[in-house]
């Protein structure tokens, strides 16, 4: 394809009208080079990877720590509550006379016989619309 | 010193020495012009072809160190240049969601102000014209019709074909030619 003519002026072609402002080309290079983006040494740049590593495992350590000693906490408070419990256990049985105990334990020993609440007083039961008292409030 | 080197030389200095930054500030001096026409010629507004062409430039010296002399120094700095100028328009286009000629009229009024464009009437109506262009002809019509600029070195640039070149500039030409001489 051969060069097209261009029918406009030539001196179009030289000048183009856009203002720059004064001495910006003589101040340019000094102006990027600042702006350049420094190296840092490789020395720093260990120095800081250390520390970071150093920060992170102190706070891995620290949390790790705090948990163990929640742990403990928590089963000191379990025991002795179960202790308690225990204790008060004992306190009842040991006021009981021979007699109560008996009591205590044929109770303990009865079970419910199904007819006494037969099947079809259950389903009874069941089916009917018992009023939500929670519900009322 | 470094003044009188090529730019081959410059390039090789620059990735043994440990003076670098005084071998990057001849690249610099050397090409900041070529590069500010190029960006200011596309993007219109001073601040913005200087935003750009600081970009250009920190690209380049982060860059430099891997440049292979596969393509000459001065092609590839234009590359940069284009794809950070281009890129730059493109964000502008959708940062604001404005259609593509939307853009170009917002840049054909500064055209118009005073402070940022001083050339006559016939100047206005050529880069008022070519921002009717598509960006990428745009890239070719400046660098042919102002540089004169060699097909290959801009196929180098734009990664075109020349054929596909001769055929935009081509057709750069005709279009702008109905738009000035037609009015």
């Amino acid at each position: 394809m051969d060069e097209p003519k261009i029918n406009l002026p030539h001196r179009l072609r030289t000048g183009n009208g856009f203002v720059v402002p004064e001495k910006y080309f003589d101040t340019l290079p000094k102006a990027i080079l600042q702006n350049l983006p420094k190296k840092k040494s490789k020395i720093l740049r260990k120095v800081v990877l250390y520390l970071s590593a150093a920060v992170v495992l102190m706070f891995l350590y620290l949390n790790f720590q705090g948990e163990s000693d929640n742990v403990n906490g928590l089963k000191t408070i379990a025991t002795t509550w179960i202790s308690d419990k225990n204790d008060v256990a004992e306190y009842v049985l040991s006021t009981l006379d021979e007699s109560d105990v008996i009591d205590l334990y044929a109770v303990s020993e009865t079970t419910f016989e199904t007819d006494t609440f037969s099947q079809n007083v259950i389903i009874d039961y069941l089916s009917e619309d018992h009023i939500d008292i929670d519900s009322e409030n | 010193m470094y003044d009188q080197l090529s730019d081959i030389e410059l390039v090789a200095h620059f990735k043994i020495e440990n003076d670098k930054e005084k071998v990057f500030k001849v690249i610099v001096s050397r090409y900041q012009k070529r590069l500010y026409w190029h960006i200011r010629k596309l993007v219109i507004v001073h601040e913005d072809s200087d935003d750009i062409l600081q970009n250009t430039f920190v690209k380049a010296w982060r860059f430099l160190q891997d440049f292979r002399e596969e393509s000459e120094l001065f092609t590839w700095l234009y590359k940069i240049s284009t794809n950070e100028a281009l890129s730059f328009l493109n964000k502008k286009r959708t940062k604001f969601l404005i259609p593509l000629h939307d853009v170009n009229k917002e840049l054909m009024k500064v055209i118009d102000d005073k402070s940022e464009f001083s050339g006559d009437e016939i100047e206005a109506k050529l880069q008022k014209a070519i921002l009717l262009l598509p960006d990428k002809q745009r890239v070719v019509f400046n660098l042919k019709y102002f540089e004169d600029m060699p097909y290959d070195d801009i196929s180098k640039i734009l990664g075109t074909s020349v054929g596909a070149l001769k055929a935009s500039f081509h057709h750069a030409v005709k279009k702008i030619e109905k738009h000035i001489l037609g009015n």
